[in-house]
């Protein structure tokens, strides 16, 4: 058999099914999935000078009026805004520390020109985004809850503190009608609901027409415009699956993510889509701590077609160090590994026009670089951002993570050895091209070793030489290279023993 | 709690106010309150729904229609009884 060139895709991450001579992917890490190719992932580059004391529990980012951005973070007693100049206390003057259990997360909502901020064991509290100077209590004494939500008109309150009889974990409560000050039940709107089964109110999530997520099952929750006898109806969706986390879950429009106990769901109305089965569902639970699955955070990119979960590898961790990365527009996974405390949504800052500083695109006034209303001036363009290890604000927007990708595992000759000459990625590196690594076995019961993994040469291919039955490629893209698309790699191969 | 009187300055009964109607009362707003049996507490309480105005006159707080207000005053005192007990 003479040598030939036989290409081999990444293709689509589904470590879940047999990888046997199979077009998918068999391991991936740093990347996120395009249509036919992996796509690099940025790593956490940090735009704050100063840190937020660990652990952090919270970050949020609200709209002001104008129409600016304001950063919110919080610990486990105290909540922050950021500004230029750092990190300011703005937690509330009356009523001493907080009191965030350990492992929980503080819930955000904007709501008009408020931000509330909650969890199960402190008062609701309130801050006016444009004005406030400190958090307070939000009025109208509103029962404890770790999750609060906008759902229409109406603030919701829901994953309650257990003080039975008036407040249980199965409740939730909506406030008045346009009105986050009215909690009297009964009046203006306002009311509660009490779910009987399925267990405790993870929380709610969704716009317009919202959903009750629970730990074993989800309903969806409409708006009755004009029925002051039921306001919303509640109609069960999913009576088995719920969310096994407290902040799992997120929806994208309509269409709810949740992490439930046996993997990843997506629910739009009434039609349930278990988008995790046969593609990762038991690698995450091979790879998640399973004490802390009830923590994992759920984000929906809005600069991207992506969902994120973050959640903590193994017992050792000590912030969540694994996101697994779900692309809704082909339904592809990806997985990276970016330690961070908490993730939120952010937006970019803005540039002042008379700065000359060090902020990236931000050039000297009388350069020409931009024209003085440039749209470039204005922030708020919307990024993944994170508290670091170390407390400090990060944007997802760094330079490239090391990215690895490895095909299945393949019989190049079938029935015979095979030998493996070059191996020539089918990506477009720049800087630092990295290496390949051939891994191999004679058989399927032995286990797979890797070669030494030989760096890409002035041809664009690497050295393999490598023989055996079976034969896997692992291509490694440096930290901080420049690519766009990783597809494969093309392998030159011949049966072993033979002549080219 | 704020006292609700009549047109005729009777106080009829005290009710809670969110935040955001007393500032509307106190910029001198007609404000409409809407009220009704809470959807879990109608088995005890029975069915009862109902809207009155407020509006401030002078340092009171006037409703328009007292019948309806001492009948939201009831059924709140008897949400809270309820509410206590089960």
């Amino acid at each position: 058999m003479p040598a030939q060139k036989i290409p081999i895709e990444f293709g689509e991450w589904r470590p879940d099914i047999a990888l046997l001579d199979t077009k998918f992917a068999s391991e991936v890490e740093n990347v996120f999935a395009g249509v036919n190719s992996y796509l690099p992932c940025p790593s956490l580059l940090r735009f704050a000078t100063t840190a937020l004391p660990n652990p952090v529990c919270g970050l949020y980012a609200a709209r002001t009026l104008s129409g600016g951005w304001k950063i919110y973070g919080g610990t486990r007693t105290k909540l922050y805004v950021w500004g230029l100049a750092g990190w300011t206390d703005i937690s509330r003057t009356v009523g001493g520390a907080y009191n965030v259990a350990e492992g929980d997360l503080w819930s955000f909502e904007q709501s008009g020109t408020k931000l509330v901020a909650v969890n199960s064991n402190d008062d609701p509290q309130v801050v006016d985004i444009d004005s406030g100077l400190n958090f307070a209590a939000l009025a109208g004494s509103p029962p404890k809850a770790g999750n609060v939500k906008q759902i229409g008109d109406f603030l919701f309150l829901s994953a309650l503190a257990n003080s039975p009889p008036t407040w249980t974990n199965r409740m939730i409560i909506w406030s008045s009608i346009n009105d986050i000050t009215g909690w009297t039940i009964g009046l203006n709107l306002c009311d509660m609901q009490e779910f009987p089964d399925n267990g405790p109110v993870q929380g709610i999530a969704g716009a317009e027409n919202g959903y009750v997520v629970q730990d074993r099952g989800i309903r969806t929750i409409q708006f009755l415009p004009g029925d002051t006898t039921f306001i919303f109806n509640f109609n069960r969706v999913l009576h088995d699956r719920g969310s096994i986390s407290k902040y799992g879950f997120t929806a994208i429009g309509d269409v709810l993510y949740f992490v439930s106990e046996d993997g990843f769901y997506a629910i739009s109305g009434q039609q349930v889509m278990p988008i995790g089965a046969d593609k990762v569902n038991d690698w995450w639970l091979a790879h998640s701590d399973i004490d802390r699955r009830n923590v994992v955070q759920a984000i929906a990119g809005v600069n991207k077609p992506r969902m994120v979960w973050a959640f903590h590898l193994t017992s050792a961790s000590h912030v969540y160090d694994q996101e697994i990365i779900y692309d809704w527009s082909n339904q592809r996974w990806a997985r990276a590994t970016v330690p961070a405390q908490v993730w939120a949504l952010l937006a970019t800052p803005g540039l002042d026009l008379d700065t000359d500083g060090p902020e990236p695109g931000d050039p000297l006034l009388d350069s020409t670089a931009h024209a003085l209303d440039s749209f470039a001036y204005v922030g708020g363009r919307p990024l993944i951002g994170a508290i670091d290890e170390d407390g400090y604000l990060c944007a997802l927007n760094g330079p490239n993570m090391p990215a690895t990708m490895e095909t299945s595992e393949v019989h190049l000759a079938p029935g015979q050895r095979a030998f493996v000459s070059d191996v020539y990625p089918l990506d477009d590196t720049v800087d630092g091209p990295g290496s390949v690594a051939a891994g191999t076995r004679e058989r399927l019961q032995d286990p797979v070793v890797f070669n030494t993994p030989a760096p890409l040469e002035i041809t664009g291919s690497a050295a393999a030489y490598s023989s055996a039955r079976l034969h896997r490629f692992r291509r490694s893209i440096p930290q901080g290279a420049v690519w766009t698309h990783a597809q494969g790699v093309l392998v030159e191969t011949q049966q072993d023993g033979s002549v080219a | 709690m704020t006292a609700i009187h009549d047109g005729d300055g009777n106080e009829i009964a005290d009710i809670d106010l969110s935040d955001k109607q007393r500032a509307l009362l106190e910029a001198d707003e007609e404000i409409v309150l809407i009220y009704h049996t809470p959807q879990t507490l109608r088995s005890l309480l029975g069915e009862q729904n109902g809207s009155f105005v407020l509006r401030k006159k002078l340092s009171q707080i006037i409703v328009n229609n007292a019948d309806r207000l001492r009948a939201f005053a009831d059924l709140q005192r008897a949400i809270r009884a309820v509410r206590e007990q089960h």
